[in-house]
């Protein structure tokens, strides 16, 4: 089953290497969508069917903390997984964004291979390429 | 606090270029050489002590480093336009890590969005003189690393 994926960063660049890295690990893709900072998230999330949320956290006008607290206010957005990709390495800020709902934690730089294995842990064995 | 910032830069800096960029840095004992095109490239951090950590590079790198990650040739304009992002990326990158070398994997830090700039002589200079810097070469090009941790 392909999926649709939303990746959250305000670097072009870094989406760009997020989309090479799924490209890479063979995931099921079948849309791509991209925004630059949380508010634009919530907004492509609020048109389109997203099955992944890929966000960084430290971004401008909306941070990734903030997205995910406003996608558990929404009933239409709190159950979409959401998977962290950020360069922070502290234990305790992982335990509260999974206290917050956030499905996993992908810390960079990574490899293609760990990229899909968490992937595949979120979604299930069912979406695998 | 004290803390030997050099020996982290010098653990973690070439392990995150070369996992991120696919480059290598080796260690420079001497003066490093202004390039031609050098930006100064910025992160603050805050948290239980707060600083900044700054690199000193040619931006021609941050192409080259753009280009192995988008997989583009460096003369391609997308390569071009990506360098500075990828330079703000490395910094990112970098600045995670060195903060878990310093204060282990508890402690929460919030870190600023990279910022990049030309500089001149005069702070390519300052920062080379700095007794905390960290001078590494990439590809034949001087690349200069320094963190402040503010008392």
């Amino acid at each position: 089953m392909s999926i649709n994926v939303l990746i959250v960063d305000d670097s072009e660049t870094v989406r760009a290497i997020l989309a090479k890295t799924m490209r890479m690990a063979e995931m099921p893709i079948n849309e791509l969508y991209n925004a630059a900072n949380g508010q634009e998230a919530l907004e492509v999330l609020r048109n389109k069917w997203v099955d992944l949320v890929l966000t960084d956290i430290n971004m401008p006008v909306m941070t990734g903390v903030e997205l995910i607290e406003r996608m558990n206010t929404e009933d239409n957005l709190k159950g979409i997984p959401v998977v962290v990709v950020s360069t922070e390495g502290s234990a305790t800020r992982v335990a509260e964004l999974k206290m917050k709902g956030v499905r996993a934690y992908i810390r960079k730089p990574f490899t293609p291979e760990q990229f899909r294995e968490i992937c595949t842990e979120v979604l299930g064995p069912s979406n695998e390429g | 606090m004290k803390v030997d910032t050099k020996a982290v830069l010098r653990d973690v800096f070439p392990r995150m270029l070369e996992e991120l960029t696919f480059l290598f840095a080796d260690n420079s004992d001497g003066k490093a050489s202004l390039p031609g095109d050098a930006v100064l490239v910025n992160i603050a951090f805050s948290g239980p002590f707060h600083g900044t950590l700054d690199m000193s590079i040619a931006r021609s790198l941050g192409i080259e480093m753009a280009s192995n990650l988008l997989g583009l040739d460096p003369e391609d304009t997308n390569a071009q336009r990506a360098g500075d992002d990828a330079l703000r990326e490395l910094m990112n990158v970098t600045c995670g890590h060195v903060l878990t070398g310093i204060a282990g994997s508890e402690p929460v830090f919030n870190l600023s969005i990279p910022t990049v700039r030309p500089i001149g002589a005069e702070e390519w200079d300052a920062l080379g003189a700095a007794a905390d810097v960290v001078i590494f070469e990439v590809d034949g090009r001087p690349v200069q690393l320094c963190v402040k941790i503010e008392e």
